[in-house]
């Protein structure tokens, strides 16, 4: 059962397609999930389709149609396959989400995976244009990752396991949302299984000063290490 | 006596469908006639006088209708909103070619699967009837709810944009948004938000 869904103005933002993408990735990731948040997707395409039908109607060039049609006709377009949306293909981890695939083509244990704390690995999958990083993270059973505050936004996804923090306990397929608002968040996996989750951090965390600018590099590897 | 409008849907996607299963020219001209001035008016919604950009998105979303009319279901799904996923598909991909996204990530890779309606009968009637309250519903919505809608869908700004062009806080525009998706019966009253 999944508790923790992205909000209606996130969702809208993802049917109309104005999300950074590291964050489109985390949602269509619950999508998958969740068929209460896939039927609301589907009312909302709704508004896009009619906002853009009631559109006035703007004129066409000549010539365009007559360059579809030879783009029809030469064959230029191709008929397209449907896309597998069942089942995993074979290789695959079935916890990655379908929208990775690309980038998790195999198994998630053949992902360079860094190590960040004896409990805690991650491998780094994309960084959007603004810096944001998406990257899959793994916590032994138990494990905690280290207690810090939000520069930025930081999307989590829950893929398997379980982990808790101060404000909950979240599960396969729930996804939170954390920003600077939210201090000192301190999560821990819960005992019985290890915990992966699909990660996007939009900024690091940040000191200043000279010191910072030293550290900053090594700060910026171990966001979520002890 | 059916809606004159619902009826117009189903002829566009009847038309889909005989691409579709027949390759059919001219099935496929009636839909650009119909749907090319639309699509370009889309793209200059976001891009205004960008006519070139809007030109080459009319072209890609109709070749793709030509490359995916076979996979399209008209019991599941109706051809407005087939269309709508279609050209904003292509306008996200267009964004993400030209450095606004990085990674090697579709649309298509984004979106598969989600938005198909499944094949519930119940599920599909009340799809079907939700998609004629949209439409009859944006009629009537108040001046000030509609613009915000078109900012995020037509615009294709994200709710702080909007917020700022429109000089009001991001409350209000919060607020307005969820006024206009409770009046087109898009959110019900139960839905946490
Ligand atoms: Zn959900």
């Amino acid at each position: 059962m999944i508790h923790y869904h992205p909000d209606t103005d996130r969702l809208m933002a993802f049917a109309a397609g104005t999300q950074p993408l590291s964050q489109a990735i985390c949602v269509s990731a619950h999508l998958e999930h969740c068929a209460q948040c896939r039927q609301l997707l589907r009312r909302l395409n709704h508004v896009g389709s009619e906002m853009i039908s009631s559109l006035p109607p703007a004129r066409v060039p000549e010539q365009l149609k007559a360059k579809v049609m030879q783009k029809i006709r030469s064959g230029e377009a191709a008929v397209e396959q449907p896309i597998s949306t069942t089942g995993s293909a074979p290789g695959h981890s079935p916890i990655v989400p379908r929208c990775l695939r690309k980038l998790v083509p195999g198994d998630i244990d053949k992902l360079r995976w860094k190590r960040l704390s004896p409990s805690i690995r991650s491998a780094r999958l994309c960084s959007d244009v603004d810096g944001t990083q998406v990257e899959l993270i793994r916590i032994k059973p138990g494990g905690k990752v280290a207690r810090h505050n939000h520069t930025g936004e930081e999307v989590t996804l829950v893929l398997k396991g379980a982990f808790s923090d101060e404000s909950g306990i979240y599960r396969a397929g729930d996804i939170i949302f954390r920003d600077q608002r939210d201090r000192l968040h301190r999560p821990i996996a819960s005992q019985d299984s290890e915990c992966i989750c699909l990660t996007a951090v939009a900024s690091p965390i940040q000191l200043t000063g000279w010191l910072g600018r030293i550290f900053n590099p090594l700060i910026r590897r171990s966001h979520y290490a002890h | 006596m059916q809606d004159p409008a619902a009826t117009h849907v189903q002829l566009l996607s009847g038309l889909i469908e005989q691409v579709g299963a027949q390759r059919d020219e001219r099935a496929f001209e009636q839909l650009f006639e119909h749907y090319a001035p639309l699509l370009r008016s889309y793209s200059l919604a976001r891009e205004p006088g960008a006519h070139l950009v809007a030109d080459e998105l009319v072209q890609e979303v109709l070749v793709k209708v030509w490359n995916k009319a076979h996979l399209y279901d008209s019991a599941k799904a109706n051809a407005n909103t087939w269309i709508f996923t279609l050209a904003r598909n292509c306008r996200i991909d267009y964004l993400r070619r030209n450095g606004r996204f990085a990674a090697d990530i579709d649309a298509d890779d984004l979106y598969a699967g989600l938005e198909d309606e499944n094949s519930d009968p119940f599920e599909i009637t009340q799809q079907r009837k939700a998609a004629l309250q949209v439409q009859e519903g944006l009629r009537q919505l108040p001046n000030e709810q509609a613009q915000v809608l078109a900012k995020v869908y037509l615009e294709g700004k994200t709710q702080q944009e909007a917020a700022l062009e429109l000089n009001l806080p991001l409350g209000t525009v919060k607020s307005r948004v969820r006024l206009a998706l409770q009046k087109l019966e898009i959110l019900f009253r139960g839905r946490q938000p």
